[in-house]
């Protein structure tokens, strides 16, 4: 017996496959360091968390919003709006509201380069020599491998409804 | 097959994510320590999320809070030590903060002025406890666990003080620790502690001196002569260790010798 996969089941797979995968970076992303200080001869280590709790400290509630907005409830809502709209094809979920989830996640998905932009600033304006310096850590290569795949996960999704296969 | 064998690399690279992300979660939460608590009197210079905790000048820990011990009044902070370090920190365990020092004898930890103070500790291993009480300075038997210990006991300590150095031919040899009455109350006990390299010049028929301050012997007959050891024992004080010959067995941990007075010395010399 022979079962070959249909071109529809090829693309949500696909999707399926960069998704998982980007939950799976997802928590490291954000329990390890995204950019490290020296300054006067040490090391501090910032996670996205300290960062967001330092802004806030420091009674700058706007950036620090954004930042959790754009760095952590962003990237969740993505991911299991993503989930959804895969796994939606076998529920009887309605095809406009597919569409709908699948534009919002392509919209809000430029937001979640945000820290990203954020650290190359940081690293670019921060260079006093030995003094001090910032430099980006695991925790952004992982952020952006998280981003980059879950662009790749809407991208595959969205191809496939706009190639009409996904639309029943 | 060319759309089977995209969704293959596809999966693969999802695989590979996979045991990325859960091997460097397990990593990590291989390497979360816990937090402790240490009480200080005095914690001025620390900085939270900044200041760390040193053992030999290796970071084994974060100070995460300092806050204000209602109960007792005193501060307290919060650390959160790493996990490879746990094992050390036994009940037992001493804390102490550490800043710059600048004295007539020496400067200390003056890397601390760039890198901010920090908390040291000297660990003794065991059952790993979180509430600990910090000293208000560093414990002085530390540094000399390996040297010899030995304790003086003199009618009056005048001049002395804990860190003044014992000298051997006018070279620092070891240092005072602790300073207390005997138990009749009638001598003062000072422990004093030799490095290492010179446990060997301690001898038991060794004889220790009083050399802090000057002496002046004012005579109009015979003439006046002030003898000075050097501004360092002038100002923080110091001990003469005099070694006759070496053929005497070497001192034992805890002797007790006898400390003569500058009198008492210079008679010895001149005889």
């Amino acid at each position: 017996m022979k079962r070959t996969l249909t071109q529809k089941q090829h693309y949500l797979l696909r999707s399926l496959g960069f998704t998982i995968a980007a939950m799976a970076l997802y928590v490291p992303a954000n329990i390890y360091p995204f950019m490290t200080m020296k300054y006067s001869g040490q090391y501090h280590y910032t996670t996205i968390w300290d960062g967001i709790r330092t802004l806030y400290d420091e009674n700058m509630l706007i950036t620090a919003t954004i930042v959790l907005a754009a760095s952590i409830i962003i990237p969740i809502f993505k991911l299991i709006a993503l989930l959804f709209v895969i796994l939606a094809d076998m529920f009887d979920v309605a095809y406009n509201v597919r569409t709908s989830l699948l534009a919002l996640i392509e919209f809000i998905g430029r937001w979640s380069m945000l820290d990203i932009f954020l650290v190359a600033i940081m690293v670019a304006l921060v260079k006093f020599g030995s003094f001090a310096t910032v430099s980006a850590d695991s925790g952004t290569y992982l952020l952006g491998c998280v981003v980059i795949l879950t662009m790749l996960a809407s991208a595959t999704l969205s191809e496939c409804y706009e190639v009409k296969l996904c639309e029943t | 097959m060319r759309n089977l064998i995209l969704t293959l690399i596809i999966w693969m690279i999802c695989f590979t994510a996979i045991t990325i992300g859960v091997s460097l979660t397990y990593k990590w939460y291989r390497h979360l320590g816990k937090d402790i608590y240490i009480h200080f009197h005095d914690v001025s210079g620390l900085v939270p999320n900044q200041s760390k905790i040193m053992y030999r000048g290796v970071d084994i820990g974060t100070i995460n809070e300092i806050e204000l011990d209602l109960t007792t009044g005193n501060p307290r902070i919060r650390a959160r030590i790493v996990k490879q370090a746990m094992p050390l920190l036994g009940p037992q365990s001493k804390f102490w903060v550490v800043s710059p020092e600048v004295s007539v004898g020496a400067v200390h930890n003056l890397s601390t002025i760039s890198t901010g103070d920090y908390v040291a500790v000297f660990p003794i291993p065991g059952k790993f406890t979180e509430e600990f009480y910090g000293l208000a300075e560093a414990p002085v038997d530390h540094k000399f666990s390996a040297g010899l210990r030995v304790v003086l006991k003199a009618n009056d300590a005048t001049g002395i003080e804990v860190g003044s150095e014992i000298l051997y031919h006018d070279l620092s040899i070891g240092e005072v620790g602790e300073m207390g009455l005997s138990d009749d109350g009638k001598k003062v006990m000072i422990t004093v502690y030799i490095d290492k390299p010179y446990v060997k010049v301690i001898r038991t028929n060794s004889y220790f001196a009083n050399v802090s301050g000057f002496y002046a012997d004012i005579n109009i007959f015979t003439g006046s002569k002030i003898t000075l050891d050097s501004i360092r024992t002038l100002i923080r004080g110091g001990i003469k260790v005099v070694t006759p010959d070496f053929k005497c067995p070497l001192a034992k941990d805890g002797d007790i010798f006898k400390m003569l007075s500058r009198e008492q010395y210079n008679a010895l010399e001149e005889s």
